[in-house]
């Protein structure tokens, strides 16, 4: 593993426990309540449309 | 030899071809450049011409033990050959394009239909992008199937679908004009859904009599919606039936009305579909703007979607002023030649299915929602929009202020995606396959795919898709063809602009295009020279003035930077320590003294200031440092990896600033973020980490719900966005650091507009930046080839004299650029000494408002810092409305305003009515002609009083500008004949007009004269007002026309400053001109509207007069025939 790879590591291990320390001093950082502050920013994406979209993907035939 | 070794030696000799076709299509380019590109490029002309020069000389400049082969005479037919098939493949693209807009296919052929189509048609397609979601509307792009464009037959009939509706019978005993008759009873009516020409307008009598002979003393029926019975003049509006026929049908069909759309009224308004035209093959694309309805405000179509749509299609804008953006031009190369409007309702767009679509795109698109989807559900807003935008190109929801900061601060390139953005990822994916250890052929592979779905998911913008080229190319070379970096950047860059040419030649003047590849340029070829001076260089005196103080300034500005953007927006920074939100912002903290006022052309003094002292800093602490005896770099070679790097680092910014952004931002955007220097140091490497780690809990999320998926345990999925949280939790703080950043700097350092380089001052720049990278080489050169190279010499300076002095040729005329400002009066007068500028413009919203977004563009490109005179002809808004931005912007000498200015800065609104002896309104104060008309004098009032130039209210004929340009005299005058008072248009009868003179050819510029101020002109001036070339005045409208006054004026040209606008100060509608132009016309005036030709730019000369208009006469003349082929 060289140089860059290391230091990659390094930083996203530090990213993480600094990403936990704030989901634990700051009650905002919940799934939940993020979620309603982006409930205007593409409300359009979301599991229901995504499921959606992933039948269609999958099972959906061309038709016109 | 082996395949390598093949491949190797085919790149060696395809590498020069290349080279030579991408010059052949900048020569293509150049000399087609009349018909179809903007005079920008007729301008850089030029350029393009001794780039190929450079090109051809760089062949014998370049090392020959490197990549490039021995010259011979074959490889010189072979580049030859290259050029002109470049040349030739551009025009024969260009023609095609100029030309045809859509492919079709008739009896088994195809053929080129045009898409001016501009009466309402229906199109089926494909939608093929990801719809691309704003705040106010939502853009997608369709691959049309079929067209059916609407025969302009109309049936009128309220929607009963939708509305109910009241018939009545009565008798009409009185037309009183061509859609209005009155009822036994009294009772007014107004046909609905149509507009028959006002009385005095052309075809009225025609109307009223039509209607006469169907209707009066008749028994009418009458077909009213019940919900809008009456119009705001208390007119019943319905729809007569006499016996069968439907007369509101009957005007239009017979042309003596047009139709008329109420959005109260709910009526069906087409009947019949035209011939269908089926479009085959691989046909332009439409680009669609869908606008939000009510109660269905989101998207739910998506690519891959089936639809029709119902609505004109348009040819997109071109560039309609001397430094506008052409929007034709941009759509064109990326494939749409068609742009259309459409409401979000199923009458206008309707779902049909699923349509022809690709897997793979569909997979991609349906990853980047996915993506999206853990964005939204583990960042916060605002800043899961700025990640949305810079992991996925999702530039919806970014707020305006947001964006607005990046632009100020030269950081906004990080909001599009980009090269940069695709190297993140593809240095991300790099490091992925070095954990797994999987090298070479594989990780080509595995990169390659991975960097092509990335392209796909994020829209395949040229941008992503250029740079996901290069990055697969460039990994080819390396890893499989094991070039040294140095040659892969070098035959990257040119295999992937060649190969992107190939298809879509006319990528070659985007902005996007050539600022890519010139940062690409810079790095591989700038960088090393930059490095080679800061790194290795042995002159103490560079260590002491450069090296270091550079480092100083650098390392100080980024230092505010971060402490700026943590302290200003880091949510969890300011809850551990509170005490910092009582912090005033950092910008406020310098004491008031070192806030100077912004200087002309550049920044904010304290910005300077502190550049300059971060500068004497270093240059003091190296020379303290030296007084003991030691140098504090001696030598740059023994500093540690980390310092070297940071030095690479700063000659990599160094090299993209001197071969990419000084030059080329002020030619693009005419604008140069200096902050973006500074900026950049820390945004780059902070935009890489948030990308990456934007990246990395994305496909950790993906991952874990794809095991999830398999497995059949929720559970998984659950960890999977759980982890994402994590990262996304200290990536949002980043993210935060970054817009504190941006804001910082967005308040701190203005963003100002600089001048642009010219066609010559490039090729000046350019020149001495080859010098100095190849030096080395060109001395060589000059030992082995002595004659040869002193015949270039001679060329070189032949060339340099004519193209690098003009001062030598100085100008002997003037130019008078009428511009094109939608519904407003601007015009700008250039003399060889002195810039007039006579009007500013509508008001616009603001970022956009024409002075801001067409008048100082082009003061910026034609070099004029500053003003010498702003004639400000009327009150009007639409003549004052840009005047703050402009005199703001462009430090004036002197402003004339007209003899009716009063100084309302301290009047209420009736105060202001009274004085302005606007009887007319006193009545009737609310309407918004006058609010307008307060609210830009009020303004104007307030910023006039502040302003520190010499203020001359007029109130006679004064000359103002007076030189003898090539022996003849210059005369540039303003006519003021006094008060004209009680009037209904009191503002536009007490404006000034001003008069050119030059030898023999006057023009003459009455912005706003109503017909009582042309009278008075006529009587008091009579003959000394005859002039080859008239504004029209009052923007055209047809109650202002006076022939007198034109048949006094005799006017060989007549120039009307009519468009749009969304201001609401007294705009009217095109069908108030038409009559004007028609009279005009008929006088045997050549009659110009900036709505069709755009600006119009007059150049006087001792000999006479000529001009020249932005959009050509080709396009006019199309304009025109669809006008009348609708009007038939």
């Amino acid at each position: 593993m060289d140089g860059t790879t290391k230091m990659f590591i390094f930083l996203l291990i530090v990213s993480l426990i600094l990403g936990l320390l704030v989901v634990l001093t700051d009650p905002t950082y919940r799934i939940e309540n993020i979620y309603k502050t982006n409930k205007n920013y593409y409300p359009q994406i979301n599991d229901k449309t995504l499921q959606k979209g992933f039948r269609e993907l999958l099972f959906e035939t061309v038709k016109k | 030899m082996d395949l390598r070794q093949k491949i190797v030696k085919w790149l060696v000799s395809a590498v020069p071809v290349l080279w030579f076709f991408v010059a052949g299509i900048g020569i293509g380019i150049a000399i087609y450049s009349n018909d179809i590109t903007t005079n920008y490029f007729e301008k850089y002309r030029s350029v393009l011409l001794l780039l190929s020069l450079t090109f051809f000389l760089f062949s014998f400049l370049l090392p020959k033990k490197e990549l490039l082969p021995k010259f011979s005479l074959k490889r010189l037919m072979a580049i030859f050959a290259s050029c002109f098939f470049g040349i030739f493949w551009y025009l024969k693209t260009a023609q095609i394009n100029s030309t045809t807009h859509l492919l079709a296919e008739e009896n088994g052929k195809y053929k080129f239909i045009d898409t001016d189509i501009s009466q309402s048609t229906i199109v089926y397609g494909t939608i093929v992008s990801d719809p691309d979601i704003r705040e106010d509307s939502t853009n997608i792009v369709i691959r049309p199937d079929i067209i059916i464009p609407e025969p302009n037959k109309y049936t009128l009939a309220v929607d009963t679908s939708t509305t109910q509706v009241i018939v009545e019978e009565d008798v009409i005993t009185r037309v009183i004009d061509g859609d209005t008759c009155e009822t036994k009873n009294g009772q007014k009516i107004r046909l609905m859904g149509i507009n028959a020409p006002e009385i005095g307008q052309p075809k009225s009598d025609d109307a009223t009599k039509f209607l006469e002979q169907k209707v009066l003393n008749k028994k009418v029926k009458l077909i009213i919606q019940k919900d809008y019975i009456f119009d705001p003049y208390d007119r019943v509006l319905a729809i007569v039936f006499v016996e069968n026929e439907n007369i509101n049908k009957s005007l239009l069909d017979n042309g003596l009305a047009e139709y008329y759309d109420d959005p109260n009224i709910q009526i069906v308004k087409k009947q019949t579909s035209g011939e269908m035209i089926k479009l085959e093959g691989n046909c332009g694309l439409i680009r669609a703007k869908v606008l939000p309805t009510i109660g269905n405000y989101y998207f739910e179509m998506g690519y891959g979607d089936y639809v029709k749509i119902v609505s004109p299609l348009l040819l997109p804008r071109k560039a309609t002023n001397p430094a506008g953006f052409d929007y034709r031009r941009y759509l064109n190369a990326r494939g749409i030649y068609a742009v259309t409007k459409t409401l979000r309702e199923e009458k206008e767009i309707e779902y049909l299915g699923v349509g022809k679509l690709n897997k793979f795109v569909k997979l991609a698109y349906f990853l980047r929602k996915k993506m999206l989807l853990c964005i939204r559900k583990t960042v916060p807003y605002p800043q899961s929009a700025f990640l949305g935008g810079v992991t996925l190109g999702y530039r919806g929801g970014v707020p305006t202020k947001i964006r607005q900061e990046f632009q100020a601060t030269g950081v906004a390139h990080v909001l599009a995606l980009s090269g940069l953005h695709t190297g993140f990822v593809a240095a991300l994916l790099l490091i992925i396959c070095n954990i797994f250890k999987i090298k070479s052929f594989l990780r080509f592979i595995l990169v390659s795919i991975a960097l092509t779905i990335f392209a796909i998911m994020t829209g395949a913008s040229p941008a992503t898709v250029r740079s996901a080229l290069m990055f697969c190319t460039g990994l080819f070379i390396y890893e499989i063809l094991k070039q040294s970096l140095a040659n892969t950047a070098r035959v990257t860059i040119i295999i992937a602009a060649s190969s992107i040419l190939f298809f879509n030649p006319r990528l070659l003047p985007e902005a996007s295009f050539v600022l890519s590849f010139m940062a690409v340029w810079s790095l591989v070829y700038v960088a090393p020279t930059v490095e080679k001076i800061l790194l290795y260089s042995d002159s103490k005196l560079v260590h002491q003035f450069l090296t270091f103080p550079l480092f100083c300034v650098i390392t100080g500005m980024t230092f505010i930077s971060l402490i700026g953007g943590i302290l200003q927006e880091v949510a969890i920074v300011r809850k551990i320590f509170p005490f910092l939100t009582q912090l005033p912002p950092l910008e406020n903290l310098f004491p008031k003294w070192f806030n100077i006022e912004s200087s002309s052309w550049l920044y904010k003094g304290e910005f300077f200031l502190l550049s300059i002292a971060f500068y004497f800093c270093g240059i003091i602490i190296h020379y303290l440092y030296s007084l003991s005896g030691k140098m504090l770099v001696k030598d740059m070679r023994t500093l540690s990896p980390f310092f070297r790097g940071l030095i690479q680092f700063v000659s990599a910014q160094v090299a993209i600033q001197l071969g990419m952004m000084w030059p080329l931002s002020s030619v693009y955007f005419y604008r140069f973020p200096i902050s973006g220097f500074y900026a950049n140091f820390v945004a780059i490497p902070l935009i890489g980490w948030i990308v990456q780690l934007g990246w990395i809990a994305g496909l950790i999320n993906m991952l874990f719900d794809f095991v999830s998926y398999i497995s059949g345990i929720k559970f998984i999925s659950t960890i999977g966005i759980n982890i994402a949280l994590l990262i996304n939790a200290f990536n949002t703080q980043l993210c935060q650091m970054f817009l504190g950043m941006a804001k910082l700097w967005g308040n701190f350092v203005p963003y100002p507009y600089v001048e642009m380089f010219s066609s010559e001052s490039l090729v000046l720049w350019y020149s001495i930046l080859g010098i100095i990278i190849w030096f080395e080489k060109i001395k060589q050169v000059v030992r082995l080839y002595k004659v040869q190279s002193v015949i270039i010499l001679l060329l070189i300076l032949i060339f340099g004299v004519y193209y690098l002095f003009p001062w030598i040729k100085k100008s002997k005329k003037v130019e008078v650029i009428f511009f094109d400002v939608g519904f407003g009066n601007a015009v700008l007068v250039k003399t060889p000494t002195k810039n007039v500028l006579i009007d500013t413009g509508p008001p616009g919203p603001s970022n956009w408002s024409p002075a801001e977004s067409v008048i100082s563009p082009t003061l910026t490109k034609y070099k004029i810092k500053k003003l010498d005179i702003v004639v400000l002809t009327s009150l009007k808004p639409q003549n004052i409305g840009g005047t703050v931005h402009i005199l703001t912007h462009f430090p004036t000498k002197k402003i004339y305003l007209p003899g009716n200015f009063i100084d309302c800065s301290s009047f209420t609104y009736y105060d202001f009515i009274e004085k302005s002896n606007l009887w007319y309104y006193m009545t009737n104060p609310y309407l918004y002609e006058v609010t307008g008309l307060f609210i830009e004098n009020y303004k104007l009032s307030q910023f006039i009083k502040k302003y520190n130039a010499e203020k001359h209210i007029v109130s006679d004929t004064e000359i103002i500008v007076d030189e003898v340009i090539d022996g003849k005299k210059f005369i540039m005058k303003i006519i003021n004949v006094g008060k004209i008072k009680n009037t209904t248009d009191e503002i536009g009868n007490n404006s000034l007009c001003v008069k050119l003179t030059f030898a023999n050819n006057s023009v003459l510029i009455p912005t706003q004269a109503a017909v009582e101020l042309q009278n008075v002109l006529v009587s008091k001036l009579q003959q000394n007002l005859q002039s080859e070339v008239l504004l029209v005045p009052q923007n055209g409208h047809y109650n202002a026309y006076n022939e007198l006054f034109v048949r006094t004026v005799s006017p060989k040209l007549a120039i009307c400053q009519y468009g749009w606008t969304n201001q609401r100060i007294g705009y009217f509608y095109p069908s108030y001109v038409v009559p004007t132009q028609s009279r005009y016309m008929s006088l045997g005036i050549k009659f110009l509207r900036t709505d069709y030709v755009g600006a119009v730019i007059l150049y006087l000369d001792a000999e006479g007069y000529r001009y020249t208009t932005c959009v050509s006469e080709k396009e006019y003349k199309i304009k025109l025939a669809t006008e009348q082929l609708q009007e038939s």
